[in-house]
């Protein structure tokens, strides 16, 4: 009601001329400005809520002398009440968002923003000293239980050494069983603080439980994998993939610096183009003329562009297998661009890509392996690099097939490359990756990534008809 | 690309080299798939040539594969020996592996190869001591 007065008399025009009607309105403003009129209409609620508290914990003391059960009712209510109130406040404070604010939410909140950034310098190192004082007295407590059962076996020597007298009392049953009971409390206190998290600071475990020797015998621990990605961890890739999108497209379409289009080739290579929809446009253009530019008229790559020939090759091979993943009619928007002919059809992998593209074996890894199996014996550099790819890729990817192992173990007794001279050494190294990987030895994913020349397995993803720019 | 030049052969080498050192059966071991290793170091040494410092990774199998005796190590052991210095001839003195570390266990390795008695293996064995002498068939010694 009161603030409905407050209001009623600003609203109110005093009469006379528009300018004195302008001038009084004026004055109204600045002294509602100069007197925090909102500070007070809030708090006007503020105040009946804490008439309500007051209310409330009055008839409560009432009726516990009136009534125990009644009682007990409404003192749960007015916790539950205090309860929902506190919440909806803590809730307020901390987000701004939050639609259930309270003026005392609002202040705290102001409150927080001034004094906030102080505490948040002082608390930390308080926790910390806090924490070491906590870690220090634990230490200092576990040595202490520690030394006891030592205290006893010293105890214990010396009785042996100095026999108690024919006529001193002979041990009571309480006594006799004591050293039992110790070697009880003694082995619990060794159970507990080898669990202790302090206990390596201690050196527990060297002096109660020697560790087994070490051995050469002993096989490295498989790696435990993980595939999958928590929600949290998917939702910030997908925020960084879409920022490298647009990084990359507006580098290469805007930047000419050789160093920058290098990276951003090389990234481009990687990020998921549509995963936002096909409405996305990759660069895919000028990925294509940073391709082309590597090569000279004679279809030969120039020296020195090898890497950015081979990144360029494989962003574009990239784009047209996410697109192709999308639609067919997408993948039409980013043809494959031709580098080089053909001279003979065996030296072309074009045929055994359509081998295995028009194989009816439903299971890909067979129809990916059968590929490389096909190979004809008198095969070219091109080949053999292209067949470790191949072996490697699904050594990795299908590790835990028993199938491909198999496989891999047909291709060795079929294909035995021995002249290393003559085959390319990044071939020999896949060869080497793969039998780590069957050994059972631990591949990083970055050595992989450094020998994995995926461009040529992405070429399975779509009928490739110019497969012979590696 | 000229063979065995790049900065990668090294590091995965190492890293073959690490995995079969772990895969080499073990005594009493709980049955390693046993013919997978044996046809690795039997395709290594098909090899026509092969780069220099696989004589001193032949030569720390050799070591392992004596300290574990199993039925199947014997055959491992004589093709690590052919794998490390069967291909090689000090007399052109471009051999250098490396020198050659020596370990309690290759003593038994000794005793192996002479109860074998096969004269290329012996020849092998033999190659693993001038194999730490490189220069002595240059007549620096």
């Amino acid at each position: 009601m009161l603030g409905k007065q407050w209001l009623n008399r600003y609203l109110r025009h005093a009469g006379g001329s528009t300018i004195e009607r302008c001038g009084d309105r004026q004055r109204k403003l600045e002294g509602l400005e100069r007197w925090p009129l909102h500070t007070f209409v809030e708090s006007l609620p503020v105040m009946l809520q804490i008439a309500l508290v007051l209310l409330a914990c009055g008839l409560c003391r009432h009726m516990t002398s009136v009534n125990a059960r009644v009682s007990g009712v409404l003192m749960t209510l007015t916790v539950l009440g205090i309860l929902f109130y506190f919440g909806i406040v803590i809730a307020g404070t901390s987000s701004y968002e939050c639609p259930f604010q309270t003026p005392a939410s609002t202040n705290l909140r102001g409150l927080w923003e001034k004094v906030g950034p102080r505490i948040t310098v002082v608390v930390p190192p308080i926790i910390d000293a806090l924490h070491s004082l906590w870690e220090i007295t634990l230490c200092k407590i576990l040595r202490i239980m520690l030394r006891l059962p030592f205290k006893l076996d010293v105890w214990r020597c010396f009785r042996r050494s100095h026999p108690p007298d024919a006529g001193e009392d002979s041990p009571t049953p309480l006594l006799a069983a004591l050293p039992k009971l110790w070697e009880n409390i003694r082995s619990k206190i060794l159970r507990v603080a080898l669990r202790f998290p302090l206990a390596p600071n201690l050196n527990l475990r060297n002096r109660f439980c020697r560790p087994p020797l070490p051995t050469t015998q002993d096989p490295p621990a498989p790696q435990e994998m993980d595939p999958w990605s928590t929600p949290k961890d998917l939702a910030a890739f997908l925020m960084n993939n879409t920022s490298d999108v647009r990084c990359v497209s507006w580098i290469l379409r805007n930047i000419t610096d050789p160093e920058a289009l290098d990276a951003a080739v090389r990234l481009a290579g990687t990020v998921r183009w549509f995963e936002e929809g096909i409405d996305v446009e990759p660069p895919y253009d000028a990925i294509v003329s940073v391709f082309e530019s590597c090569f000279d008229s004679t279809k030969k790559v120039y020296p020195g562009m090898r890497d950015r020939a081979y990144y360029s090759i494989r962003a574009i091979l990239w784009i047209h297998a996410l697109a192709k993943c999308k639609s067919r009619e997408l993948a039409q928007m980013f043809p494959l661009p031709v580098i080089g002919e053909v001279e003979t059809p065996t030296d072309d992998l074009t045929h055994l890509l359509s081998v295995c593209f028009h194989s009816m074996d439903p299971d890909y890894n067979h129809r990916l392996f059968s590929v490389v199996y096909t190979i004809p014996h008198e095969a070219n550099h091109a080949h053999v690099q292209w067949a470790s790819n191949l072996l490697l890729h699904l050594a990795w990817t299908e590790r835990g097939d028993p199938r491909i192992f198999h496989w891999f173990c047909e291709y060795e007794t079929t294909y035995r490359y021995n002249d290393l001279d003559t085959i390319p050494l990044d071939a020999t190294l896949n060869r080497f990756l793969v039998w780590c990987i069957f050994l059972g030895s631990p591949v990083e994913e970055e050595v992989l990534r450094i020998q994995d020349k995926s461009y040529v397995i992405s070429c399975f993803f779509f009928q490739a008809t110019h497969a012979t720019v590696y | 690309m000229p063979p065995f030049i790049s900065d990668r052969l090294r590091p995965i080498s190492d890293q073959l080299s690490q995995a079969i050192i772990a895969a080499i059966p073990i005594p009493e071991g709980d049955g390693h798939d046993g013919w997978l290793l044996p046809d690795i170091l039997h395709s290594i040494s098909m090899w026509k040539s092969r780069p220099p410092f696989f004589m001193g990774m032949a030569y720390d199998w050799c070591s392992v594969i004596c300290e574990r005796p199993t039925d199947i190590n014997e055959a491992l052991l004589f093709l690590s020996l052919e794998i490390g210095f069967r291909h090689l001839d000090f007399r052109d003195g471009k051999v250098g592996g490396g020198r050659l570390t020596h370990t309690e266990h290759h003593h038994k390795m000794f005793d192996v190869v002479f109860k074998k008695g096969d004269s290329e293996v012996v020849a092998d064995l033999l190659h693993t001591w001038t194999g730490n002498y490189p220069h002595y068939w240059q007549g620096q010694y």
